[in-house]
């Protein structure tokens, strides 16, 4: 056989494979990018965390069972990605003592549900502005936050997390039941800076 | 149900993740009880507000040059199939840390390496999770778990990964097979090994590079002659005798297949020897 027609049949293979990943996988960059967004916090990273993510997932398409949860597949490409590259130049947030928070935000909270004379809490979260809530997303520690952009923007499963992130189920109730009172509690605080809650009567 | 035990049960149920009864006794409260309707909503806007961030599409451009990169591989794959690709984090990992290594006198880097492997060393399986690279660190950089516990720890991590599929045996069950081929490597005064762990009862096998605080042939095990013996593809021999680790050896672990593993054990020669030089 010729060298060229080697190439040329590699060259079909390759094609068909290609053509495989653009309709399988390539179709869930959207959703991906955003989340890539969420998790590196800035644009340049995250389309280099994507780049790499589909890359990497098209090395090991053969290794992907057809059928299965692609995007779920990619998404646990992708996490392993972020921890291995990102975090490690990423600034990590200062550490957070959720218990301290939760304590706080179940004393803020419940003193502002119970007093209606504060305002209405609904209301207070449909002012908030896009930067205001991109800015607690952002400040959520990674695990945290992976939870709940999986959870609230992709509507993955407690499940599907748990495996994309390879941690028991139970990790992922907790860290998306606390990262989104860790979120209640920053935004109530913005609001309190703001004027939109009243600090005090 | 009483109000503490709905307010726990408040996200998973605005998640849709409660079923059956619970379900219904947790809806049922809050129709009833005004507080925790408003707990509730306020959940339910705090997942909305998430939701209401996120962007719209990708950048223009981004599918086009993943599309390039993936025609990209295949080109390189064929033109240079046996090439082991350099590692950037491999890379990245030493430059960084040549300042760190040649200074503080604490840095302990505690490598370790997950293979997911089926077989013994014949068909090498390699599932494309395992591919990426989980360092702990105890050193100043690390921003990674910092594991510490031993072997316990180690078990843990294990459990976490498989636990889907086996269940980790306790660590008595557990051989432990220390690789010879870095005996004596010194890293900053301590010693490394790449270690399999293997049952008999569960078929599973894992790599992973330790630090320990004595050499390697001075390991509580390691008797007499080599179980077997492994070369790489590139040239590594790898050394195997059987051994049992103590509880206080401590390692922590990186990910990774076997041309990453080798790769990986090559730079930690090449920097040990660098630093024997000086």
């Amino acid at each position: 056989m010729s060298a060229a027609s080697v190439k040329k049949m590699t060259d079909s293979k390759n094609g068909k494979k290609q053509k495989e990943f653009e309709e399988t996988a390539l179709v869930h960059l959207d959703l991906l990018y955003n989340s890539a967004l969420q998790m590196t916090r800035n644009p340049q990273d995250a389309e280099d965390l994507i780049q790499e993510t589909f890359l990497r997932a098209y090395r090991f398409f053969d290794k992907f069972e057809r059928g299965t949860n692609c995007k779920a597949w990619l998404f646990k490409i992708m996490r392993n990605n972020f921890i291995n590259q990102y975090r490690k130049k990423a600034k990590e947030p200062a550490r957070v003592d959720f218990d301290e928070i939760e304590n706080a935000y179940i004393a803020d909270i419940k003193e502002v549900l119970s007093d209606e004379s504060r305002g209405d809490i609904e209301k207070i979260f449909n002012n908030m502005v896009e930067d205001d809530i991109k800015t607690a997303v952002e400040s959520l520690p990674d695990e945290f936050r992976m939870a709940i952009i999986l959870s609230d923007i992709e509507g993955f499963s407690y499940q599907e997390i748990a495996d994309i992130a390879e941690c028991p189920i139970g990790t992922v109730r907790s860290r998306i039941s606390r990262g989104r009172k860790f979120l209640q509690k920053k935004l109530y605080d913005f609001a309190k800076k703001k004027g939109i809650i009243k600090a005090d009567k | 149900m009483k109000c503490s035990e709905v307010e726990g049960w408040i996200s998973d149920f605005v998640d849709n993740e409660l079923r059956g009864e619970r379900e219904e006794k947790v809806r049922a409260h809050i129709e009833e009880c005004g507080n925790c309707r408003k707990l509730y909503k306020l959940e339910l806007s705090t997942k909305d507000l998430v939701k209401s961030i996120s962007s719209t599409g990708s950048p223009a451009g981004l599918r086009e040059r993943i599309l390039a990169s993936i025609t990209d591989a295949d080109t390189s794959v064929q033109d240079d199939e046996k090439i082991i690709k350099p590692l950037p984090w491999v890379w990245g990992f030493v430059s960084k840390r040549s300042v760190t290594f040649a200074t503080a006198a604490v840095v302990l880097i505690f490598a370790a390496v997950f293979l997911y492997v089926t077989g013994i060393f014949g068909g090498l399986k390699i599932s494309p999770f395992i591919d990426s690279v989980y360092a702990y660190h105890a050193g100043p950089s690390g921003i990674e778990l910092n594991i510490q516990g031993g072997y316990e720890q180690i078990q843990k991590e294990l459990s976490n990964h498989l636990q889907r599929k086996i269940p980790v045996p306790s660590l008595d069950d557990i051989n432990f097979k220390v690789e010879g081929a870095n005996a004596g490597l010194k890293m900053e005064g301590r010693h490394c090994a790449v270690v399999r762990y293997e049952s008999d009862k569960e078929k599973f096998s894992h790599f992973v590079i330790c630090s320990t605080d004595v050499p390697i042939n001075k390991l509580p095990g390691i008797k007499g002659k080599p179980d077997f013996r492994y070369t790489s593809r590139n040239g590594i021999n790898m050394v195997f005798w059987t051994c049992k680790a103590t509880k206080t050896t401590r390692c922590v672990a990186l990910k990774c297949p076997m041309d990453e593993l080798v790769e990986i054990v090559e730079q930690i020669r090449r920097r040990s020897r660098e630093m024997s030089k000086k």
